[in-house]
């Protein structure tokens, strides 16, 4: 697959993309693997958290669709969680909030009286060529967006999970092998992974298990809405599969780390990277 | 145990109240039902506190659940009414009005701790009579500057 240059403003809606993402809509088939569970994720309107929230709620789960502002992505999402038969509750506002996370916490235990599983999925990045020009404000937005809320998140949930439950962070390939011009987003992905490995062992005596997903170059509207049109367009090619991974590719790996079929994996970085070894 | 967070002073003289002693804060109140232009009165100040009041602790309580509050709304009815043994009492219904909860249950979980959160819903209002600095004013002939407008 690979896609002609485009280009859209920050977060980006997936009805603009040219091809659509695939989310798994018309082939992710569950089997009950997260049956009554609930799930809170973050960036769920669109890309890999509108794939992921599909996925949990045909294997069975109630989910939570956190998003920041993109109301027609978040009633698609919606729509496909309800199809599964599941709940859905659609929640917008902004996760650099600390307050949002813990009302997005406690939201979801009101709804669905349970909490068990935590996706920190939302994020923001911007593509620069010099350190100059990338704004004290930008830097800080990032920081907040990606990595403070999800300790907010992760502080506001814990003492609503049980042994069994599971906290989820989208890390990227970039925490291992940084691009230059997305530093800041770096820097955050980074500390996604390493928040999971320190999670993983403080929260390891309570049964409740931390891993994050490092995914490549997969094709969500945070591309389009955030690099030039030119790199759009060959997004995904350097990898050793030689294309861009779409949502519904991350799907299966987060629902293995959410269900018991993960019960032995925590403190893990999972690559899906095309090909990009992560060792 | 509270923390205080905020203090104001309201003065009642010569039919009008005046609020921090400042000239923009001054209205005139006047009994209910006595007929004169549609004053304010005590009830209606009251009413008034208690849905302006309510609807702050609603949009307290409905953030903190990420329920959007922007369109909600609150009504206080206040009735005076009089005792058989004298005196008077104040009696208010609230009504709450908040489509950011898609669902009974979420309605119910926003009012119910906007009602607990509220000061002026339940736990009523602690009244210290301060006989001593009102002994003084009597001693000295009133306030500095009674209720000026």
């Amino acid at each position: 697959m690979s896609q002609p240059a485009q280009q859209q403003s920050p977060p980006g809606s997936t009805a603009e993309m040219t091809p659509r993402p695939d989310h798994g809509e018309h082939t992710y088939r569950g089997s009950g693997k997260l049956t009554g569970k609930a799930a809170l994720i973050t960036g769920a309107d669109s890309g890999i958290g509108r794939a992921v929230a599909i996925a949990y709620a045909r294997e069975g789960a109630d989910v939570l669709i956190s998003y920041l502002n993109e109301h027609d992505d978040a009633e698609e999402t919606r729509r496909w969680v309800e199809e599964a038969g599941r709940k859905a509750v659609v929640v917008p506002g902004d996760v650099a909030d600390p307050a949002h996370c813990r009302a997005l916490v406690a939201r979801a235990v009101e709804e669905f009286g349970r909490l068990d599983v935590l996706v920190n999925n939302a994020a923001f990045q911007m593509t620069h060529e010099t350190l100059e020009e990338i704004p004290d404000e930008e830097w800080d937005h990032t920081l907040a967006t990606n990595l403070s809320a999800f300790f907010h998140l992760a502080k506001a949930a814990v003492p609503h999970l049980k042994a069994g439950a599971s906290i989820i962070g989208s890390s990227s390939v970039n925490s291992d092998n940084p691009s230059p011009q997305l530093m800041p987003y770096d820097v955050t992905k980074a500390g996604v992974a390493n928040m999971c490995a320190a999670l993983a062992q403080l929260l390891g005596p309570k049964g409740i298990r931390v891993n994050s997903v490092a995914p490549g170059p997969i094709w969500t509207p945070l591309i389009p809405s955030t690099m030039p049109a030119e790199q759009v367009k060959s997004f995904g090619q350097q990898v050793p599969l030689g294309r861009a991974g779409q949502p519904a590719e991350l799907a299966p790996v987060y629902v293995l780390l959410a269900s018991d079929d993960g019960s032995y994996v925590s403190g893990a970085r999972v690559a899906v990277t095309g090909g990009t070894p992560i060792l | 145990m509270a923390d205080e967070i905020y203090s104001t002073e309201a003065t009642s003289s010569r039919g009008s109240v005046r609020v921090d002693g400042r000239g923009d804060l001054a209205y005139a109140v006047g009994e209910p039902g006595d007929g004169t232009a549609d004053p304010l009165n005590p009830e209606r100040l009251y009413a008034a506190a208690l849905a302006t009041c309510l609807h702050q602790s609603l949009t307290i309580a409905a953030t903190s659940l990420a329920v959007e509050a922007g369109e909600s709304v609150v009504t206080a009815k206040v009735t005076l009414a009089a005792r058989h043994d004298g005196g008077y009492e104040l009696r208010a219904t609230v009504e709450v009005y908040l489509p950011g909860a898609s669902t009974d249950s979420l309605y119910d979980a926003v009012t119910r701790e906007a009602l607990r959160l509220c000061p002026l819903v339940g736990g009523g209002v602690a009244v210290t009579f301060d006989r001593e600095r009102g002994l003084a004013l009597q001693h000295h002939s009133g306030p500095a500057d009674p209720g000026q407008n």
